[in-house]
């Protein structure tokens, strides 16, 4: 599955990751966001439902100027502390800011959010190629569109959606900003659980791939060079 | 309809707000924080499709240490600025902090989102009631829930959906902080058109109100004060409220 999984990714297409059955036990819808159209944003809200949000490479996150949100929420008193989130007892959320492409209008229809999340993806291209850390030009924040940012040294420390999707775009050779949205599911009011996620894969011929299988690529990989 | 309006926000039923042709043009549920259940969550998300934000009180936000979100993000020089919305070049915007309940496992599901949300809605009703709250004690952020700090002078000051429907509250005597949500269209990527919301409303016989509705409501309304959710009748407020609203006007 690691290797349709990266393929599809590469295409342009939705995948479905699923982290782990000991940490949120949740299905992310998963996309390039330099490939994301109004109408992926349109299927994320309908059939995820959850927040979309752009995970972008810690390397790019670091030369674009974006913080962790809990750092900069520190002011505020009310800011997560170490051991505070549920599922990972050992790392922060990895919320950076909420941001709108300045060129657009309100900032929250599926045309807008387009345009701001494959911007982003533009800007962390740019980043990565030694240009492009003029990201207050064209962003302005708060805004409609959440980035999250990878950790440091992604799987070796954080195994949340946000860091299995920046290394598979890593994997893929793509520029690592992928939009992720959380599939919940309509009966229950919990998160979809993983054969229901499965279930919707096979209907729209998506492929499913779960954090084991990225993080044994990941190893595989490692010990490879 | 103003008259349905307030009565849903009583009700705690969902009705549907629509702010101004020159302004947004969008419409958005709107419900009462504190009447929030999983089933409206998911109505939210399915049928309207944007964000799902709480709008509190400008009072509660100053008693309960809710910052704007320009404010806090003023140092990371992605702030925006004062002009930055193209729709209102005279305000920022009424983002505050995203939050979750220290209850909630990911913050995102419905039932999570169902619990931060209600919660907000309890301690904005204490802490208008006069109740010290420990806002950080029971919520952290970041999270899945932004909340909407209303302007300080209310509709006087701005006309967004969070101003209006923290109006309607006040108004309807109710506590005020309403969860909303912006009604996106499916087929032309934009927002709804006020003719689908219209119809959408008269299709789950949802009240459907207008910005300029709830203006004139506010303005008639004798001595409706803004920074206190304290609805008293004197011939003097009048006076005061309706030349505090002159100004705004003139500007």
């Amino acid at each position: 599955m690691i290797d349709k999984a990266i393929a599809a990714l590469r295409d342009g297409k939705f995948i479905l990751l699923y982290d782990f059955d000991d940490r949120e036990g949740e299905t992310d819808f998963a996309i390039r966001s330099d490939a994301v159209t109004p109408q992926d944003i349109l299927r994320m809200r309908k059939d995820g439902g959850g927040l979309i949000c752009t995970a972008i490479d810690p390397v790019a996150a670091e030369k674009l100027g974006l913080p962790f949100a809990s750092d900069v929420l520190q002011s505020t008193h009310v800011a997560e502390k170490q051991g505070d989130i549920p599922y990972d007892r050992k790392n922060h959320s990895s919320f950076s800011l909420w941001v709108n492409h300045k060129k657009t209008y309100t900032g929250i229809t599926d045309n807008d959010r387009a345009l701001t999340i494959t911007s982003i993806a533009d800007e962390v291209k740019k980043s990565l190629n030694g240009g492009g850390a003029h990201f207050s030009e064209f962003f302005r924040t708060p805004g409609h569109c959440a980035i999250l940012r990878a950790a440091d040294d992604l799987l070796d420390q954080r195994h949340g959606q946000t860091e299995l999707s920046v290394a598979l775009a890593r994997m893929a050779g793509i520029t690592p900003s992928i939009t992720i949205c959380e599939m919940l599911d309509d009966e229950s009011g919990y998160a979809l659980p993983k054969s229901g996620a499965k279930a919707y894969a096979k209907k729209h011929n998506l492929v499913f791939v779960e954090g084991r299988d990225v993080l044994d690529r990941w190893e595989a990989d490692k010990t490879r060079k | 309809m103003i008259d349905e309006a307030l009565q849903a926000l009583r009700d705690g039923r969902f009705f549907l707000i629509y702010d101004f042709d020159d302004r947004e043009g969008e419409t958005d549920f709107a419900i009462r924080s504190d009447a929030v259940a999983p089933r409206d969550i998911l109505r939210m998300r399915k049928d309207g499709g944007g964000l799902i934000c709480t709008a509190v009180h400008p009072a509660a936000a100053h008693r309960l240490g809710l910052p704007f979100a320009s404010d806090v993000f003023a140092k990371t020089c992605l702030g925006e600025e004062i002009g930055d919305i193209p729709y209102d070049r005279k305000n920022h915007s009424s983002f505050s902090l995203w939050v979750n309940h220290k209850n909630t496992f990911t913050g995102i599901t419905d039932r999570d989102r169902t619990l931060t949300i209600t919660e907000i809605g309890r301690v904005v009703g204490e802490t208008m009631a006069g109740k010290n709250i420990d806002f950080a004690s029971q919520f952290r952020t970041p999270g899945h829930c932004p909340l909407l700090r209303a302007a300080d002078d209310l509709l006087h000051q701005r006309r967004g959906q969070t101003e209006l429907s923290i109006a309607l509250a006040a108004m309807a005597g109710v506590t005020p902080a309403v969860t909303i949500c912006e009604m996106l269209d499916d087929k032309t990527g934009k927002a709804l058109s006020r003719e689908d919301a219209r119809t959408y409303a008269k299709k789950h016989g949802f009240a459907f109100v207008g910005g300029n509705d709830v203006l004139e409501a506010w303005d008639g309304r004798a001595g409706t004060l803004s920074r206190e959710n304290v609805p008293t009748s004197t011939h003097a407020s009048v006076h005061s409220h309706a030349a505090v609203h002159a100004e705004g006007r003139d500007d």
